[in-house]
């Protein structure tokens, strides 16, 4: 997930550029009610890089950002779901109040994928697409506190209710051997553009400078949305990671 | 001011990390009758066929369920959940206890009861040279043949002509579970592409990749060919379905093959291969030939019950373009028994051969 779309790398300084990396360790949990209730958990690692610009008016940035991990299940030991999370993204807040920042965040690309150990047509799993947050950063000493509200997702999820291909092409008779477009990450026929509250998302962060060129953050990112009604997906990550200011210019 | 952002993170870490949760569903519970229930629950919703099985799947619930109590074992469990499992008669919805252990309590349909053998390895191999291995002495056989070398030892494609009939062309594919490259398809109906006729062996041909079957498929044909519907479940009610309706396209290849096919059928041909046989069978230079098939019209899925039992269930159907349900199999054009006595032939290619002169 989109997980450092909200930083701060000089708190006070008037203006800053800076070229970061993150790296850090992350929790998930998955739960797709189409197809069993059993909950999935597992750690694993986060990685970032981004770069940042801020003065008193304004916060912009693009990044990049990837997450690995195992998860199990929580009710038995069979099989193992992989997880990546991998996410492109570009921010732009503007300064409404002493320390208040708020604008938009864009994840311009967002593929969550998992692949289930022991499966067959069901060991792949994957979600892309591209989010529009509503985003907000206020700072109070050498804490920063950032929250994103999703506010619609243009997305494809790669199973539907009793198959593995969306479910928007088997309700609009679209399934055939010979279109390969369902297996097409890219194939935006098979996009749907959904709106909160329905397709529910908010991602918070906590930072905190530890000096000019570190700084650590606690993250966390909920979604939950259901493409067939009373079946929904749900799934949050958290993390905790180091940020390193390769270079971080202040005028 | 350290211990201040320690403690800080760690109470957010804790106090979030349950925050997903609140809005997830609560985890199942594992005891015998809510594994029961869980299984029987995907069926219903899920199964597409219950109609067509004739699986009055509330009655079969209702009594199996008082079959359960707390003194069940998990074997007997097992076998109480398997009853579901088995009504459905379909290859493939199956119901593994540990999906690790070979060794484990399993239930599945056995496509081949009650049926002959269709196919004999040996009087393939000694009478016509083709073997479902690789092997170098097959090409030392049959001069004439050519062998695909999957990543095991069993071949994707063995194509051809047969000592019996230089003019008829011979194509097997022992398995859709395969990757053939288009190249390799191009040079496989290139190879075959100056004979009268085709024999395109499916016999044992359990099934694997839809779309490799029907871009086989579409070598036969010169123009489009609607070919019925698969009917899938999209939602757990029970009228839950959508129709997609399929029309095979053709390979548009300079090799594509118009000419009379036979296709020889057993009851081990399943899944994908009638995937391949519901494709052309609109077509009418292209016959059936040996024994019914096994079916396995549908598109599957899979998943883990919360005990950890692996199932599996079809989720839709095929409906042809003569409203014929093909998941129990399909009786062939021209029905052919093998003798299994007689080891110097193959009636079914035999019988191929002769139709296609």
């Amino acid at each position: 997930m989109l997980f450092c779309s909200i930083s701060l790398l000089q708190l006070h300084a008037q203006n800053t550029n800076s070229f970061y990396v993150d790296m850090g360790g992350s929790f998930s949990t998955f739960q797709d009610v189409k197809y069993s209730n059993v909950r999935y958990n597992g750690f694993g690692g986060e990685f970032g890089m981004g770069y940042q610009k801020e003065n008193q008016k304004a916060i912009w940035g693009v990044n990049f950002n990837a997450m690995f991990t195992s998860e199990k299940a929580d009710k038995h030991n069979v099989g193992t779901a992989r997880t990546n999370n991998l996410t492109v993204g570009a921010k732009y807040l503007y300064n409404v109040k002493r320390n208040l920042f708020v604008g938009a965040t864009w994840d311009i690309l967002d593929l969550y994928k998992k692949d289930f150990d022991g499966l067959q047509n069901n060991s792949g799993y994957d979600i892309i697409g591209s989010t529009l947050w509503a985003s907000g950063v206020y700072d109070y000493k050498k804490f920063r506190f950032g929250l994103d509200v999703g506010l619609a997702s243009y997305f494809r999820e790669s199973r539907g209710f009793a198959f593995s291909v969306p479910q928007n092409v088997m309700e609009s008779g679209d399934f055939d051997y010979q279109n390969g477009k369902f297996d097409d990450h890219f194939a935006f026929k098979y996009y749907e553009l959904r709106t909160m509250p329905r397709h529910f998302q908010v991602r918070t962060t906590i930072r905190y400078q530890l000096s000019n060129k570190f700084s650590i953050a606690y993250k966390w990112h909920l979604r939950k949305f259901s493409e067939v009604k009373k079946y929904p997906v749900t799934y949050g990550a958290h993390s905790i990671s180091i940020r390193y200011n390769v270079f971080n210019r202040i005028k | 001011m350290m211990r201040y952002l320690k403690t800080s993170l760690f109470i957010l870490l804790v106090g979030f990390s349950s925050c997903e949760k609140v809005l997830m569903e609560p985890n199942p519970e594992t005891n015998a009758l809510a594994i029961f229930d869980e299984y029987t629950t995907l069926v219903e919703e899920k199964y597409a066929m219950l109609d067509f099985k004739n699986v009055d799947i509330e009655t079969l619930k209702s009594s199996l369920r008082t079959r359960i109590n707390n003194s069940t074992s998990n074997k007997e469990l097992f076998e109480i959940v398997g009853e579901v499992t088995k009504s459905l008669r379909d290859g493939h919805s199956s119901l593994i206890e540990d999906q690790g252990n070979p060794n484990s309590l399993f239930v599945t349909f056995d496509l081949q009861e009650g049926y002959p053998l269709g196919i004999d390895e040996s009087t393939l191999e000694t009478s016509y040279g083709v073997y479902r291995t690789y092997t170098d002495y097959a090409t030392v056989f049959n001069t004439e043949i050519k062998q695909l070398k999957g990543e095991g030892v069993i071949n994707k494609a063995i194509w051809g002509t047969l000592p019996q009939d230089r003019k008829v062309g011979y194509i097997r594919i022992p398995s859709w579970s395969v990757e053939i490259s288009d190249k390799e398809i191009e040079q496989i109906f290139t190879d075959i592409k100056n004979t009268k006729g085709l024999i395109f062996d499916l016999r044992g041909n359990g099934g694997g990749d839809p779309a490799l079957a029907t871009k086989f498929a579409s070598y036969f044909i010169d123009k489009p060919i609607y070919n019925g519907y698969e009917r899938f479940k999209v939602g757990p009610g029970t009228n839950d379905f959508a129709k997609s309706h399929i029309t095979l396209q053709p390979s548009n290849s300079i090799n594509e093959y118009i000419k009379p096919v036979m296709v020889l059928t057993d009851r081990n041909v399943y899944s994908a291969s009638t995937t391949f046989l519901y494709s052309i069978d609109p077509v009418e230079r292209i016959k059936t030939i040996g024994q019914k098939t096994g079916g396995g019209s549908g598109s599957v899925i899979d998943g883990y019950l919360a005990n950890g039992w692996y199932w599996s269930l079809s989720t839709s159907e095929f409906i042809d373009t003569k409203e014929r349900h093909l998941d129990d199999g399909v009786e062939p054009d021209i029905p052919v028994i093998l003798d299994l006595e007689d080891v110097t032939k193959d009636e079914v290619i035999e019988r191929a051969i002769l139709e296609l002169q």
